[in-house]
């Protein structure tokens, strides 16, 4: 049957019937195909259209995976910082490195101890080498690598010295102000006798006996 | 029933063309509303879509670069972090270091003194033991603080001319020590007569004075001393503050 052969009835209702059906087929794939592709930018003015909740849409993907590049960005940008920090961090690591000795050094050390005796000047007091003996312990406490060993020791010197108060006192100062870290951590003085000169109308006093504990840490590396 | 159209033929055609018009106007407007339809959903879908999902490679590349650089950074503050901890633990030893040759030389300074506010007697040490100790502070010291601290262990001998004044020798020397640099400025705790347990004078004939021996063990906290050096500093910045208008004035 031709369509002008139609009664005008029926192709009022073709007419009115197939756009509804095109559209209602095309819409419904469009709804999904908007749910597939999520908040598109470039559609925001079609925004009002009802699309299918699609829980993993691809622009929830894109934005997603968007959070995530700034995120690793955020990091990216602290590289100069963390490059100054570390630079920064290599060099007071090597200062301290300089003013603590390493396992080698820890003879080197005693015999600075001895030639700061032989520094003392006359006109300032006196003081004399009697003996050192050394005594080493694993630190206990913070500064452990990993595999809970620790980095460093603690090394005593105990130094025997006969010397006067002011020959005592310049000795100390040196000590504490040598470059490599010295710590007094211990001191006993027990005063020399005094003698009199009944002969000679004269007082004498003998140098105090000192005993002294010096601590200084070793290093067991230098890594890193 | 019969119509008679009486118009021109011209006229006629066209009424004729015009009456023919709504079914493909609607044909028309039918195709329209679906060529938008199916337009839009082509879009979505031919463009938009692979749009999209070329965006997710592209983007899924960016974020592999990205995650190796801050992998590299990552591992650099890693590093920066080890150091650190490192350098903290080898600063706590170094910081653990105590300086005693200005307190020994202020201590000589204080006994060796020509006078004291009480006149008559002289003091001096027939011993000396200094070590580390490991009691708790006091004061001046937050929870968890380092503490290092050091026991200051002497033996005093003082010598006085009258055996009667023994007692004011005793107390004009704690009175004076409080007072002294060697006390203040080394970081010594509390009072310095704390550890003073009583004495038993004694006269000696062969060198007509009263003597008292006792030993005194005081306690010296580094971070009183760190404390008291900032009084001192605040006390100095103040005077100078003080100062400063006063020459201003003049």
């Amino acid at each position: 049957m031709r369509w002008g052969e139609l009664p005008a009835k029926q192709r009022k209702i073709i007419l009115i019937v197939w756009p509804l059906v095109v559209v209602a087929v095309f819409g419904y794939m469009s709804y999904g195909a908007l749910g597939t592709l999520g908040d598109d930018p470039k559609l925001q003015s079609v925004s009002f259209i009802p699309r299918a909740k699609a829980k993993k849409n691809l622009w929830s993907q894109i934005k997603g995976l968007e959070q995530q590049i700034q995120a690793e960005k955020a990091v990216v940008s602290r590289k100069a910082m963390a490059e100054e920090e570390l630079a920064d961090a290599k060099l007071r690591m090597a200062e301290l490195q300089s003013r603590l000795p390493n396992q080698k050094q820890k003879e080197e050390m005693r015999l600075r101890l001895q030639e700061m005796v032989n520094d003392v000047p006359r006109d300032v007091g006196e003081v004399r080498f009697v003996g050192v003996s050394i005594q080493e312990a694993a630190d206990a406490g913070a500064g452990r690598r990993r595999g809970g060993k620790s980095d460093h020791s603690t090394v005593t010197y105990r130094l025997e010295l006969n010397a006067d108060m002011n020959g005592l006192i310049w000795y100390l100062d040196r000590v504490e102000k040598n470059p490599r870290f010295m710590s007094v951590n211990a001191l006993t003085v027990t005063p020399g006798s005094i003698e009199v000169d009944r002969d000679n109308l004269e007082i004498t006093t003998k140098l105090h006996k000192v005993d002294l504990d010096v601590v200084t840490y070793v290093l067991h590396d230098k890594e890193g | 029933m019969i119509r008679i159209n009486l118009l021109p033929p011209e006229f006629r055609k066209r009424q004729r063309t015009s009456a023919s018009n709504p079914d493909a106007l609607g044909i028309l407007a039918g195709a329209l509303v679906a060529a938008v339809v199916i337009g839009f959903w082509g879009y979505v879908q031919f463009v938009r879509i692979p749009h999209a999902e070329q965006l997710i490679e592209q983007r899924k590349k960016e974020l592999v670069v990205a995650k190796r650089e801050a992998d590299e950074v990552r591992a650099l503050e890693a590093k920066v972090e080890s150091f650190k901890a490192r350098l903290k633990s080898l600063d706590d030893l170094v910081k653990q270091k105590v300086p005693w040759a200005g307190t020994v030389s202020d201590f000589a300074d204080m006994l060796g003194r020509d006078r004291w506010s009480t006149p008559g007697f002289q003091v001096s040490c027939t011993g000396l033991r200094i070590s580390k100790t490991t009691a708790a502070a006091t004061r001046g010291r937050s929870a968890g603080e380092a503490s290092i601290r050091f026991q200051f262990q002497w033996d005093m001998e003082l010598v006085g001319a009258e055996f009667n004044l023994a007692g004011k020798y005793i107390n004009g020397f704690f009175l004076d020590v409080k007072k002294t640099d060697f006390w203040f400025n080394n970081g010594f705790e509390g009072d310095p007569v704390a550890p003073y347990k009583g004495d038993r004078p004694e006269w000696q004939e062969d060198i007509e004075r009263v003597v008292i021996n006792h030993s005194l063990q005081w306690e010296r906290d580094q971070n009183l001393e760190a404390a008291n050096r900032k009084i001192l500093v605040e006390r100095a910045e103040a005077a100078a503050a003080a100062q400063a208008p006063a020459k201003g004035d003049g």
